[in-house]
């Protein structure tokens, strides 16, 4: 009996142990690894709808109006991320493995009904997170509401600088996409490598647009000292009208056109170089949707395209290899898609969502300060390469890639026959990125 | 007196739900109650031009857009002003612009007069992109501080609260409601049915027609003005989009014809069920504006004369059988 006594506390101790170690492994077998799902079944328009005790992850994109396209495109690539992790059994949460459900919330690319969608989002269907969004006039909206009802809101797609600045900071929200400043940095680092110098700055008339423009004339100003900005020039948005800008464009002589227009503006702008006989080349971040080229004419409008993004599926790495074979394995012949490989947004956007739901696995919880506290400071490896998310703005800091539109292209299907070159120049982090914005520590 | 005492019950019922709104409402619900109810009196606005007089205006939301503008400009640019004038500084933005307007606009009427308030509409539209560094152009202007309200007694009231602020919109709202609808039974109400059914005949009374459809104009545009200032208020932002977009001037509209033209009280039937629908439909926002059109059409084919014709029609059947069962019961007992 003595004995036994004597041996009980060590027994005791090695068996809680042993469970310890048991329930790691359990979590650990549990936890989802991107990309490990049958994508052949994935149809974004027929999402499985989980339900019972599930996340819940509002996303707030325009599926409504001009812009429509951008909400379809977002639902698209969240519903890939979602489709892997739900089908690897979902994510373990407060000690319950939770599959994700996506509640859509239509802003039509208007601040006001996009606050009315938020607040459906966060009061009625009670979502844990809410990620976004086209615009940024209306992620601003996002990151009033985060504020207000403290969650965290994903902005994966709205580049202005000043949506992160003292001003509008707030801790609930997180940027994983790159800013105005990022974008228009890595351009003139790469411009500062060519031999151009006369630009034409084309924006569209709100915050995105003037933003870049501003970013654009210091960033040239810094990386081409001898570079020339020949004219500038804001239009609204959703213009179906280029020919009163591209006449002003070439009567300034200038060689390349910077512009940070997004779909539909930048298909409308493409289509337009091609109906007024020029061949002008344009500089930007959108500048690579294959769906662009369809209704284009003239084989080298398009062609000396320069794109500037935070993911190319021309970046060599062996993650980025393996997400590009399992793409276009899924989206080689599909018609609707039209995306055969993962350009700049869709799949820079496919790994920052899986970086969020990796976030959300290692916090183990729904909780907000959990997540924030985890988040900030953290560091992901992500397809094209690291990510890390800065305490001080929560602003992703990242490498840029740059990379050229050119023809024939191993990387092309649609439209004019134009692709990315070969391989994308990297531009590291420490020469894109700016520092913390002044009043944020 | 039975009939009498019904209509105050009613009220009382009204009043009592909208009292007791924020009490059994979530605040997601009582956002949308309140929404309804600024778009309410938004469309009641149009309503004095359209049924009582006859004007169709496609451009009604400039005068929403200068309440909602005017109110916030002053907001962010002096502070220190209390909530109340900031109501009437609203309102006599789109009482200003209906002024600017309306040497112009009251010479014409039927489809000139709803083109040439389209026209500016447009131009106001155009205005406010252009001045972007004022009016915050397509990003607008959000994130300001809603100023509190103190009353005696009671004390220092935050407006930040939702219920603290339904209570104040709610208030002046049902109080603008009154007004119009009381301005409507006055003779002056009289003239406005006059100008619709024979002008020539208002002239011929020793009325100016003219300076009668610039007074209707500057009072329905003072109270779209008043809507639109608790609309940016309630939204926290006003943006080109929100306030002066194609919708704004047909959504009211749309929201009369629903109700039902010719009847004071329609335009709220008409926003209620839009609103309804909206919020059925925010589950599947590409077929919203289909489902939406398909209800319009509906309702213009076979209740032209919109929803609140199902009341009457159920009301004067109600009546008759009522009188139907009455004669009965009175003829039996003479027998008996």
């Amino acid at each position: 009996m003595k004995s036994i006594r004597a041996i009980a506390p060590p027994v005791t101790c090695i068996c809680l142990l042993c469970l310890y170690i048991i329930s790691m492994d359990i979590g650990a077998a549990r936890a989802f690894t991107p990309l490990q799902a049958d994508f052949s079944s994935y149809d974004p328009e027929k999402q499985e709808i989980p339900s019972g005790d599930t996340i819940k992850v509002g996303l707030l994109e325009p599926f409504s109006g001009q812009s429509a396209s951008a909400g379809e495109i977002s639902n698209w690539l969240l519903g890939w991320v979602v489709h892997d992790i739900n089908s690897q059994g979902g994510i373990m949460v407060d000690g319950k493995m939770k599959k994700i459900q996506v509640i859509k919330a239509d802003t039509a690319t208007q601040p006001v009904v996009a606050k009315r969608a938020l607040q459906r989002l966060i009061l009625n269907d009670k979502v844990d997170f809410f990620v976004g969004t086209a615009g940024s006039h209306i992620a601003i909206i996002g990151n009033q509401m985060a504020e207000k009802y403290q969650k965290i809101f994903l902005n994966y797609s709205a580049y202005s600088v000043h949506l992160m600045n003292a001003q509008n900071f707030n801790r609930y929200t997180f940027r994983t996409c790159s800013t105005t400043d990022i974008n228009a940095r890595g351009l003139a680092y790469y411009f500062s490598k060519t031999p151009i110098r006369k630009f034409y700055i084309l924006c569209q008339d709100y915050s995105y647009g003037q933003d870049f423009g501003a970013s654009m004339k210091k960033a040239l100003k810094e990386f081409v000292p001898t570079a020339e900005v020949v004219g500038e020039v804001y239009h609204p948005l959703w213009l179906k009208d280029f020919a009163p800008y591209l006449s002003k464009v070439q009567a300034s002589g200038a060689e390349m056109i910077i512009s940070s227009d997004w779909p539909p503006d930048s298909w409308n702008l493409m289509l337009a170089i091609d109906q007024m006989g020029m061949t002008i080349p344009v500089a930007g971040q959108f500048f690579d949707d294959p769906r662009m080229g369809e209704n284009l004419k003239n084989k080298k409008v398009g062609l000396g395209n320069t794109v500037v993004n935070f993911h190319l599926c021309n970046v060599e790495t062996e993650r980025n290899s393996r997400f590009n074979k399992i793409f276009h394995e899924r989206y080689k012949d599909n018609a609707k898609v039209q995306i055969d490989w993962p350009t700049g947004v869709v799949g820079g956007v496919i790994g920052h969502f899986y970086w969020f739901f990796d976030v959300v696995q290692r916090a183990g919880t729904l909780n907000t300060e959990k997540i924030i506290n985890l988040w900030e400071g953290d560091t992901y490896e992500s397809f094209a390469g690291k990510l890390t998310m800065r305490k001080c703005d929560h602003q992703a800091v990242m490498d840029m890639f740059v990379s050229t539109l050119v023809s024939p292209s191993k990387w092309s299907k649609t439209g004019n026959g134009l692709g990315y070159q070969e391989q994308a120049v990297r531009i590291p982090a420490d020469i894109v990125m700016s520092p913390c914005p002044e009043g944020l520590k | 007196m039975k009939r009498q005492f019904g209509k105050w019950c009613a009220w009382a019922m009204i009043l009592g739900g909208l009292y007791m709104a924020p009490r059994v409402l979530g605040v997601f619900e009582l956002n949308v109650l309140l929404g309804t109810a600024i778009f309410a009196l938004f469309s009641l606005s149009l309503n004095l031009l359209l049924s009582f007089t006859g004007l169709l205006s496609f451009g009604h939301a400039m005068f929403f857009a200068a309440g909602a503008y005017g109110t916030v400009l002053v907001l962010t640019r002096l502070s220190g002003f209390p909530l109340l004038p900031l109501i009437g500084i609203g309102a006599a933005a789109a009482i200003g612009l209906a002024l600017l307007l309306s040497p112009l606009l009251v010479r014409v009427s039927g489809h000139a007069f709803a083109m040439l308030t389209m026209a500016f509409s447009q131009i106001m539209y155009a205005t406010v992109m252009k001045l972007s560094h004022i009016t915050g152009g397509n990003d607008g202007i959000s994130g300001f501080a809603i100023p509190s309200v103190s009353i005696p007694v009671v004390g220092v009231v935050d407006m930040a609260l939702e219920q603290n602020f339904y209570y104040f919109a709610i208030s002046i709202l049902g109080l603008s409601a009154w007004v119009m609808w009381f301005f409507t039974r006055t003779p002056f109400g009289s003239i406005m049915v006059g100008i619709r059914d024979n002008p020539e005949r208002v002239t011929y009374l020793g009325f100016s027609v003219p300076l009668s459809k610039a007074i209707i104009l500057c009072v329905s545009a003072g109270f779209a003005g008043v809507a639109g200032s608790i609309y940016a208020l309630f939204q926290n932002m006003v943006s080109v989009d929100g306030v002066l977009g194609p919708l704004s001037s047909f959504s009211p509209l749309i929201n009369c014809f629903i109700g039902g033209l010719g009847t004071f009280i329609g335009p709220i039937f008409g926003t209620g069920i839009g609103t309804i629908l909206l919020e059925l439909m925010s589950a599947h926002p590409e077929q919203a504006q289909l489902v939406f059109s398909l209800v319009l059409i509906a309702i213009v084919l076979f209740l032209p004369g919109g929803v609140i014709m199902l009341y009457w029609k159920a009301n004067t059947r109600w009546m008759a059988v009522r009188q139907n069962i009455q004669n009965r019961f009175f003829k039996r007992r003479i027998y008996e």
